[in-house]
């Protein structure tokens, strides 16, 4: 259920950013080993170079959120947020790097917002990295810090198609040791409450 | 004569949103500032009508920046813009004095609609 909040507030989020309507074309939450997830990105997709915004949630059960799209996504995701033609923006510049990292910082606080209204989980966002790399990269290094301390992981992970312009983007969130407990254990108390 | 304002926003995408709806509305963007140091020495430079002030930026965030501009000029007129969950930076940037506040992802109406109520024109 947090999953599926969250996902749909940050879709929202996003169609508004861009003015345009951004589909869900997926959205799951599991439990995998980190390792072999690694792996089988590095395995299918290591050919797509990929620019991702990866932001850090501190508070009452911390996880680590990322945005991603291909690099011909975020020029045209950087049109949209400018209202400007798609097409203009034709090479990576600090509009890109900078479009990338505002829709990772709102899509972010829009999750942060559910946990906090919906769940009574505090947490704040911390300034954005930007990362531009090959997926496998960003992804190994998004999953760095978590993976050390145990294999097996939950991942929220929800892909986005915005129809018009052919544009797919992917966010997963992935909770810090021990916040997937905290927020189980929230959830439970709170639902049982009502 | 035209508003003029002042932008400080560690994004660069926003300063440039926030400037092409501003100076399509007839405003003059005076200068732009990249965290709230820069914000407070702009302010002190070039003496705007308006800032429009990002809470959460590197260095000085938005809320100091707030203070010392008013600590300067208490007439000083700060818009401050915020992602959406952080009512608490909100409520204290209300609290120690800011004019209006706009939340973000921002809608071209809802910007203008502060900086005219601000420039008392709405």
């Amino acid at each position: 259920m947090i999953a599926q909040l969250s996902v749909d507030r940050a879709s929202q989020v996003l169609s508004k950013l861009i003015r345009s309507g951004a589909r869900i074309t997926l959205e799951r939450a599991y439990m995998t080993d980190i390792s072999e997830a690694t792996a089988k990105i590095n395995a299918q997709e290591n050919q797509a170079e990929v620019i991702g915004s990866m932001v850090d949630m501190m508070g009452d059960a911390p996880f680590k959120f990322l945005f991603y799209a291909d690099a011909p996504s975020c020029l045209i995701l950087t049109d949209l947020i400018l209202q400007r033609e798609v097409g203009l923006t034709k090479e990576f510049n600090i509009y890109v790097r900078s479009t990338i990292q505002e829709i990772g910082n709102i899509m972010a606080s829009a999750v942060c917002n559910v946990f906090a209204s919906d769940f009574e989980i505090a947490m704040k966002p911390t300034p954005p990295k930007v990362v531009h790399d090959f997926l496998g990269t960003v992804f190994q290094e998004f999953v760095m810090g978590t993976a050390a301390e145990r294999d097996e992981v939950m991942i929220i992970e929800s892909r986005f198609y915005i129809v018009r312009y052919d544009v797919k983007c992917t966010i997963y969130i992935l909770p810090f040791p021990g916040s997937d407990k905290t927020i189980n254990y929230i959830c439970n108390t709170r639902l049982k409450g009502e | 004569m035209a508003g003029r304002i002042l932008i400080v926003d560690d994004a660069p995408i926003i300063r440039l949103m926030l400037k092409d709806i501003l100076v399509a509305n007839g405003y003059e963007v005076v200068g732009e500032g990249s965290d709230g140091n820069e914000g407070v020495q702009k302010y002190k430079e070039l003496k705007p009508d308006v800032v429009t002030m990002d809470i959460t930026m590197p260095e000085k965030d938005g809320i100091q920046a707030l203070e010392e501009i008013l600590a300067m000029d208490e007439d000083a007129k700060v818009i401050v813009i915020t992602a959406i969950d952080q009512r608490e930076a909100l409520m204290e940037a209300i609290r120690v004095g800011a004019a209006d506040y706009i939340i973000k992802p921002f809608e071209t109406d809802r910007v203008l609609s502060a900086i005219r109520k601000v420039f008392g024109e709405g």
